[in-house]
């Protein structure tokens, strides 16, 4: 699989090839099975071509010690994304995907007031014909025993407190310890790769958030069995 | 010493306070022992005790508390046993039956007994659960599966060869109204059939395990059929492999010492050889109320009192046992571990996610072995056996099946709102943790024992290729179909390849690299349309700053956003530093 990346100070393009060597020398999961990593990359490729599979530590993002950004598997080594800066992966490493999931802006609403700053933090919104959308980062962070654990979906911290929303742990925002979403009740989770849980489960508990945002009791904004 | 609140700190929550104010008359200390054992784990400290001579060597009060406690009458006997285990401090209080009155009678032994305990029972006017000596009942009797059939005769009683159905019976009744009752229990005792002592002629029942197909149906959560008949519980069946020569020669491994484990291991250490348990935690206050562990081991290490408590229970049958104070958690240690001691058979009883490092550990090491644990509550058990290297191993298997509708999350769950983990301190009784170590034992012997001396149920079971069993306490039904298609107390069901569950046509297992067709596809009608709404937003805002090819062609991004986007991205791993 191919990436291309806009460095944001200039114009240039920067493409390289997912390193899966690399990649699954931090994760004794894909050191095991090769083939499932490389599985991931092309069903994460297809579903979400624009998300990074990159380096991580306890769950979050490792980042680059000279520019602070994601540091990404390509040519041989972990590499900073944007300065190309190579990184030595730290004790408990493990594969993470970062990247934006689009969700639906309903019209005047309570979250109106709160569109400027979430814009200025980085949670852009677009529009397709009549519907709004916001972009909002996430990250989802393989276990050392995947695909028997579950994978971690996580908020950005920023997105949590700009929305109104405390990072948990919360029954009624369905939301676990550091801004984790619980996307399955204990023992469903059966082993679904990454595009999976973002299509079936992510996607649906980020709307729920968005509701409760704009106003929504917490009771209505989850469909389904509330804990 | 652990006060009553900390000893029975995992029972409480399942059957609340009130079970201690009750008061149970035995008849028959010596074999009611066990019936007696699980329900004071479950707090019942009250008894009435009818008085008997000495306990037999191969009486269930014997088995199960020691060759020490056959040296005094059996009520006095069994009445120290249980203080011993569970501590002096707590409110015991022990009279001799007949001498003040009981919410509940249990009887166990000879038919003579039985019919002697009904007549009491009706003057009393109290239920009775009878336990007959001689397992055999003909399980049309029962009640809808269930081991229990209503004993004729002028007052509620019902009889059952299980002692794990006798005490789940027993509790169901005393718990009867109140908030902690078990209408899944008390529903089955509406039974179809009766059994009258002396009159009766009970036929001998098949026991054996009936396994059942564990063929999924997405939806109705119907099963095919049910597995266990649970006469066959714990031993009656099990004659030919126990004496076989050849299991004396055997090593057995029980890594992870708690609620499973440490009752595993009394089962297993009357038949080995040498038996080596490894656990790393030490015993805790609550931990004696369903391990096999006295309440004078607290704060000993798990592996040291066992072994200790494993000579004392089985006197001069206890194997070659060594105590390993060690938590186990990668192939290497493993590869040591077996590599040092030797071993015939593996039973992985962490109920950690460890269990996967162990189970590819031994499965490189050539040593057959199985993994169990209990669900939280204890409400249902699994075990994946891995008799060899041809069938699927632990991680082609556990957490990878659709085994029907799941079970609602227990109060504990829904208040903790923690992320899945481990199973650590969650709530149970003996009666359900207990019956899980009970079936896992006769799973492990059955291993244990060379193919030529297992019985036909497991070489079914093996051939058929169903190597995941789930047997369920509990019957929970939130209007999908019972939890894992367990419509009774007591089922069991056994999976296999053609349950796997997967997004895509084949599954590749991360442990041993075997592929499998996924049998159960699971599907989100709705992926479709995300996945259109994905691309179009990539189409129209391009994230981060990253755009990917993906061989359908380059597509340009806007660039108006890429710099907040990428301080979005900056700033989450600011965040993190």
């Amino acid at each position: 699989m191919t990436y291309t990346q806009h460095r944001y100070s200039g114009t240039s393009e920067r493409t390289w090839q997912v390193d899966l060597a690399t990649a699954s020398s931090v994760a004794p999961w894909a050191q095991r099975a090769p083939a499932l990593l490389a599985g991931e990359v092309a069903a994460m490729g297809e579903s979400f071509p624009h998300w990074l599979l990159a380096l991580g530590q306890h769950d979050a993002p490792v980042a680059c010690g000279t520019c602070g950004n994601p540091v990404v598997f390509a040519a041989g080594a972990a590499r900073c994304v944007a300065c190309d800066t190579p990184a030595d992966p730290p004790p408990g490493a493990q594969l993470v995907w970062v990247g934006h999931l689009p969700t639906l802006l309903r019209p005047a609403s309570a979250l109106d007031a709160r569109l400027p700053a979430l814009a200025a933090a980085g949670f852009p919104t677009f529009t397709v014909g009549a519907a709004h959308y916001l972009l909002v980062m996430l990250l989802l962070a393989y276990p050392a025993e995947w695909p028997h654990e579950e994978p971690s979906v996580r908020y950005s911290p920023h997105f949590l407190r700009l929305i109104g929303v405390g990072p948990g742990p919360s029954g009624i925002t369905h939301l676990l310890s550091a801004g984790r979403a619980c996307l399955y009740a204990p023992g469903q989770y059966q082993g679904t790769g990454a595009a999976a849980v973002l299509q079936q489960r992510a996607v649906n508990h980020l709307a729920s958030l968005m509701k409760i945002a704009g106003g929504t009791p917490p009771t209505e904004a989850f469909i389904g069995r509330i804990h | 010493m652990a006060s009553f609140a900390s000893h029975f700190a995992r029972a409480l929550p399942i059957v609340g306070p009130a079970l201690c104010q009750k008061r149970v008359g035995l008849l028959g200390c010596a074999a009611g022992a066990e019936v007696a054992a699980l329900l004071a784990a479950s707090g019942v400290l009250r008894w009435a005790l009818a008085t008997g001579a000495p306990a037999a060597l191969d009486s269930p009060l014997a088995r199960r508390f020691g060759p020490a406690y056959t040296r005094q009458g059996a009520d006095t006997a069994l009445a120290a046993a249980l203080r011993a285990h569970h501590g002096e401090r707590l409110p015991w209080a022990f009279v001799p039956l007949g001498t003040v009155g009981y919410d509940l009678l249990i009887a166990a032994g000879a038919p003579t007994t039985i019919d002697y305990a009904k007549t009491i029972a009706a003057r009393r006017g109290c239920p009775l659960v009878a336990l007959p000596l001689d397992p055999r009942l003909d399980p049309a009797t029962w009640a809808d599966g269930f081991p229990v059939a209503t004993l004729g005769g002028p007052t509620e009683a019902y009889l059952t060869p299980d002692p794990y159905a006798a005490a789940a019976v027993a509790r169901a009744l005393l718990l009867r109204g109140t908030p902690f009752a078990r209408p899944d229990i008390e529903a089955l005792l509406v039974v179809r059939g009766q059994w009258s002592v002396g009159s009766g002629q009970p036929s001998v029942g098949s026991g054996q395990w009936a396994v059942g197909s564990g063929q999924p149906s997405v939806g109705s959560g119907q099963p095919s059929s049910f597995i266990l008949h649970p006469s066959s519980l714990p031993q009656p069946v099990f004659a030919t492999p126990l004496d076989a020569p050849a299991l004396r020669e055997r090593t057995a491994l029980v890594v992870g010492l708690g609620s499973l484990g440490s009752l595993i291991a009394l089962e297993l250490g009357r038949v080995v050889r040498k038996l080596v348990v490894v656990d790393g935690a030490t015993v805790t206050d609550a931990n004696p109320a369903r391990q096999l562990y006295r309440a004078a081991m607290v704060g000993q290490p798990k592996a040291v009192a066992l072994a200790d408590e494993l000579r004392a229970r089985l006197g001069t049958a206890a194997p070659t046992v060594v105590g390993l104070t060690t938590n186990l958690r990668d192939e290497q240690q493993v590869a040591a571990l077996v590599a040092a001691e030797g071993g015939d058979l593996a039973v992985l009883t962490t109920g950690t996610v460890a269990d996967f490092a162990l189970a590819r550990g031994l499965r490189a090491a050539g040593v057959p072995h199985l993994a169990a644990r209990c669900y939280p509550r204890a409400r249902y058990w699994e075990t994946l056996l891995v008799p060899d290297g041809a069938v699927p191993c632990l991680g082609c298997l556990r957490g990878h099946l659709y085994a029907g509708p799941t079970p609602p999350p227990t109060p504990e769950e829904a208040a903790r709102y923690a992320a899945p983990g481990d199973l650590m301190g969650e709530p149970a009784t003996l009666v359900e943790s207990g019956w899980a170590a009970a079936c896992v034992s006769l799973l492990a012997l059955q291993l244990l024992a060379p193919p030529g001396l297992r019985e036909g149920w497991m070489l079914d079971l093996l051939a058929s290729g169903r190597t995941c069993l789930i047997g369920g306490a509990y019957t929970l039904d939130e209007g999908h179909g019972a939890a894992y298609g367990l419509t009774r107390p007591g089922q069991v069901r056994a999976f296999g390849v053609e349950s796997i569950a997967g997004s895509a046509a084949e599954r590749v297992c991360a442990d041993c690299g075997r592929t499998w067709p996924v049998g159960v596809l699971i599907a989100d009608s709705r992926a479709g349309y995300f996945q259109r709404l994905f691309q179009m937003s990539w189409m129209v805002v391009c994230t981060p700053a990253i755009v990917c090819r993906t061989g359908s062609g380059e597509r340009r991004a806007s660039r108006r956003l890429r710099a907040s986007s990428i301080t979005s991205l900056s700033k989450w791993c600011d965040s993190t530093i």
